[in-house]
């Protein structure tokens, strides 16, 4: 491998159920505001839980960007998932000094940009199935595979917003589409990480995409007990570390980052908003669907994020928790913590956005290390909203119910990601 | 660099690589009539794995029940490339130091499932439509909840894992020829980044199912192959063993010009006529040669019967290998294996990797492309012994 180049992070974007861009997210998220609200996108009315994280309005794009989106739109190849990504890069790209068809201020040839996305497919076209069979119902069901319209397969791949995003800004050097439920995002930055720090490229977008608040969704991890059904109180539902917590919420969004080589960066004079120091991924090699009780797969992510960062335990001050809200998650991620950092683990501070945004799934990775690239900047640990009543088996500082400033700076931080088939992330981010 | 410790192979051709490398060594065919319905589309041919029997053949019968095809299959060449499920073991590794990177199919739940939670569904006064209310009460109860976890694409790789006890890095890639090879290039940079000693790289994809059968119709897949089946899974390590003489040297991604949005033209709209694939089969060269590797004199194209795409690959590849002055012969497996998707990238590098060591060559060039305009090339050499 050749020379080891430093990743900094020169651009950011996101939209999430609390804003349409980061900065909005990020001032929802120190407020302690919550996105999670009652779903109005479909008659929830039957289900067991009624409520999401949901972006009621997708932000406006301008110009070439909607130009792009209408054109996408207009051929039926513009799925929700898609939409999300285009808007989240589109501030991400133009803040690192992009514009649309081409690097611009980046000042990088195409292939030597590369793209990492994390998304899914597959299961929307269940949802697409069924909901096809709801709005026709004079189809029979015997013929509701051909009456799927033209383009249905294509834009519901998980790999559709990564061949939209290359085509869009004209991203010619390595891509791929990470599909690790949900560590998507996560194990996407990594691969970046891994990429321009070899040298392979100079700059890469990388992030996550996710659109989750459909009724074929909700009803099916309804099903497997994964949600919260606390429908007297939607923002109150989402309450990671607490006693009471009796699952997770479902969000959508999307998150992105464009990370680049420091001495490329400073090259052409960009403004360095954080560094992506390591990254750890590992495989609980447990169950399909429960986290390992000791937490030693996530303590495997997290250690290995340290080993890749050539730091140490003590460095660390922050935790950006995976904190989905579920009875196992949060006891074996803690667990994780006190393994992985040892009994430093009692001197830091640890919180869960998805107590505000619900549970992005593939794009909680990016998103989240978004939000603490913010906290970084502003020595300010967002809360974990909810936690009220301590569980005797989560026994960090999570950080309960407001924002906390952090005098002399926070340090470094960890961003975590767990998801389904026992993936875990874990990204090392550091203040510019 | 990485060696190629482990080959696992299910497709088409024969089950096991053995018997894989029989059927392509003696000119067979491993298509046959489609046994689906297949009227009306492009093709009537379809490559299914003969002798595939889950739950005698895979390790824990327990959870056959649980897997997708593609994850049966997955795990059917794992532990083929691994030698066993007791690899960690009997090769004394750390199991946290074993990487799994892998490639999977379209994610979708088998049909037969979705229409049996439907037919469930039905307006008991009107039985050829469908009842919302009754969707998301007796018919979802006719439903394993545990079912749309077989649709997502890390289940393939969650599977091969754990059976074989792989915890280090972990990596699950989207549905396209081209993502096995950038799990490959996933691994092959992990090991040389020291993130871990050893990793599992695979394809997985079963595409002889209605679902894909349609999408690849509607993306003009079916004018040029066969829809098909099969995995394969290399073992790749940071250091040879003495059986395994074949090397890794270069492995290059890159991204196509995709097509912009054209409706039902996926697969063919290759706008620059084969520049960014030259260009990428050039640095590959270039890195496989500075390497240490000899001219390649083989090479396992990105070829899929389509006028297009297989012009653009021809293009390129004339042009790289009249630079290098090498006339190798350009194999393409899809007439004869079929079209296996996200397995196929990796299968090419099994097959180049077992002709390079049966004297077939001493350097292979492999080729992937995928729908999204991503693609991949990878250098295989053969390491004196």
């Amino acid at each position: 491998m050749s020379a080891r180049h430093e990743v900094v992070v020169t651009g950011m974007g996101c939209v999430t159920p609390l804003g349409g861009d980061a900065s909005t997210t990020w001032q929802g998220l120190r407020a302690g505001r919550s996105g999670v609200r009652p779903i109005e996108r479909f008659d929830a009315s039957g289900f067991n839980t009624r409520f999401a994280g949901q972006i009621d309005s997708v932000p406006a794009l301008e110009g070439a960007w909607e130009t792009a989106r209408a054109r996408w739109d207009q051929a039926d190849l513009l799925d929700r998932k898609t939409w999300l990504a285009l808007v989240a890069a589109r501030e991400a790209w133009e803040q690192a000094g992009g514009v649309h068809g081409g690097a611009g201020a980046i000042d990088a040839p195409a292939h030597r940009i590369g793209l990492s996305i994390g998304s899914e497919g597959g299961r929307r076209l269940l949802g697409a199935m069924a909901q096809r069979a709801i709005d026709s119902r004079d189809v029979p069901l015997e013929s509701l595979l051909a009456s799927l319209p033209p383009g249905e397969w294509a834009r519901l791949r998980a790999s559709h917003p990564t061949r939209v995003l290359a085509s869009e800004l004209d991203i010619r050097g390595p891509t791929r589409t990470v599909c690790t439920a949900c560590t998507s995002s996560g194990g996407a930055l990594a691969e970046a990480l891994y990429l321009v720090r070899a040298g392979v490229v100079d700059v890469a977008l990388a992030g996550g995409t996710d659109t989750l608040v459909e009724a074929f969704m909700v009803s099916g991890f309804s099903l497997l007990g994964a949600l919260s059904e606390n429908n007297e109180a939607p923002a109150e539902a989402s309450r990671p570390f607490d006693l009471t917590r009796d699952g997770f919420v479902l969000g959508e969004g999307a998150g992105m980052l464009v990370l680049e080589s420091e001495a490329h960066a400073r090259a052409r004079g960009a403004t360095i908003l954080g560094r992506l120091r390591g990254a750890g991924l590992s495989n609980n090699a447990f169950r399909i669907t429960d986290s390992p009780p000791d937490g030693e797969g996530p303590a495997i992510a997290m250690r290995a994020a340290l080993r890749d960062a050539g730091v140490a335990a003590e460095d660390v001050g922050y935790v950006n928790a995976h904190g989905t809200s579920t009875q196992m998650n949060d006891v074996s991620e803690t667990r994780g913590i006190r393994r992985a950092l040892g009994p430093h683990a009692d001197r830091i501070a640890v919180s869960s956005n998805k107590s505000m945004i619900g549970h992005l799934v593939a794009a909680c990775g990016a998103v989240e290390a978004i939000t603490t690239l913010h906290s970084l900047r502003d020595s300010v640990l967002a809360p974990t909203l909810n936690l009220r009543t301590p569980d005797p088996e989560c026994d960090l500082d999570y950080v309960p119910g407001v924002a906390r400033e952090v005098s002399g700076g926070v340090g470094l931080a960890l961003s975590n990601a767990f998801g389904f088939g026992g993936s875990n992330a874990t990204l090392v981010l550091e203040a510019p | 660099m990485s060696f190629i410790v482990g080959v696992g192979v299910a497709s088409p051709l024969g089950l096991g690589l053995e018997a894989s490398m029989e059927g392509w060594l003696s000119g067979a065919s491993g298509l046959a009539e489609n046994p689906l319905p297949h009227e009306g589309l492009s093709d009537h041919l379809a490559g299914i794995v003969p002798g595939f029997r889950p739950r005698k053949q895979l390790p824990d019968r327990k959870a056959v029940k649980l897997m997708s095809r593609e994850a049966q299959l997955l795990v059917h060449a794992a532990v083929e490339a691994c030698g066993g499920t007791d690899v960690i073991e009997r090769l004394e590794l750390e199991a946290q130091r074993v990487g799994a990177f892998a490639a999977a199919g379209y994610e979708v739940t088998p049909l037969d499932e979705v229409l049996e939670m439907f037919r469930r569904s039905r307006e008991p006064e009107e039985p050829t439509k469908l009842s919302l209310e009754r969707l998301f009460t007796v018919g979802r109860d006719g439903y394993n909840p545990l079912s749309p976890l077989k649709t997502l694409p890390n289940m393939a790789l969650f599977h091969a894992a754990t059976a074989l006890g792989l915890r280090g890095p972990h990596l699950a890639l989207g549905s396209s020829p081209a993502a096995g090879l950038a799990a490959l290039s996933g691994a092959h940079d992990a090991l040389a980044d020291d993130l871990c000693d050893h990793a599992l790289v695979g394809g997985t994809d079963a595409q002889v199912e209605l679902y894909r059968i349609h999408y690849l119709e509607e993306a003009g897949v079916l004018a040029g192959s066969s829809p098909a089946e099969g995995a394969a899974a290399l073992l790749l390590a940071a250091a040879p063993d003495a059986e395994s003489p074949v090397r890794i040297v270069a492995v290059g991604l890159a991204q196509e010009p995709p097509a912009g949005p054209v409706p039902g033209d996926h697969y063919s709209s290759v706008s620059d006529r084969g520049e960014t694939r030259t260009g990428l089969y050039t640095r590959v060269l270039e890195e496989a040669w500075d390497g240490g590797a000899p001219p390649v004199d083989l090479v396992v194209a990105d070829l899929w019967g389509l006028p297009t795409r297989d012009a653009a690959e021809r293009s390129a590849l004339a042009t790289v290998l009249s630079h290098a002055g090498t006339d190798a012969p350009i194999l393409s497996t899809r007439p004869r294996t079929g079209h296996m998707g996200a397995a196929h990238g990796v299968f090419d590098v099994a097959l180049a990797c077992e002709l390079l060591r049966r004297g077939d060559g001493q350097c292979a060039l492999v080729t992937a492309g995928g729908s999204a305009g991503d693609l991949g090339a990878v250098v295989l050499h053969k390491v004196s012994a």
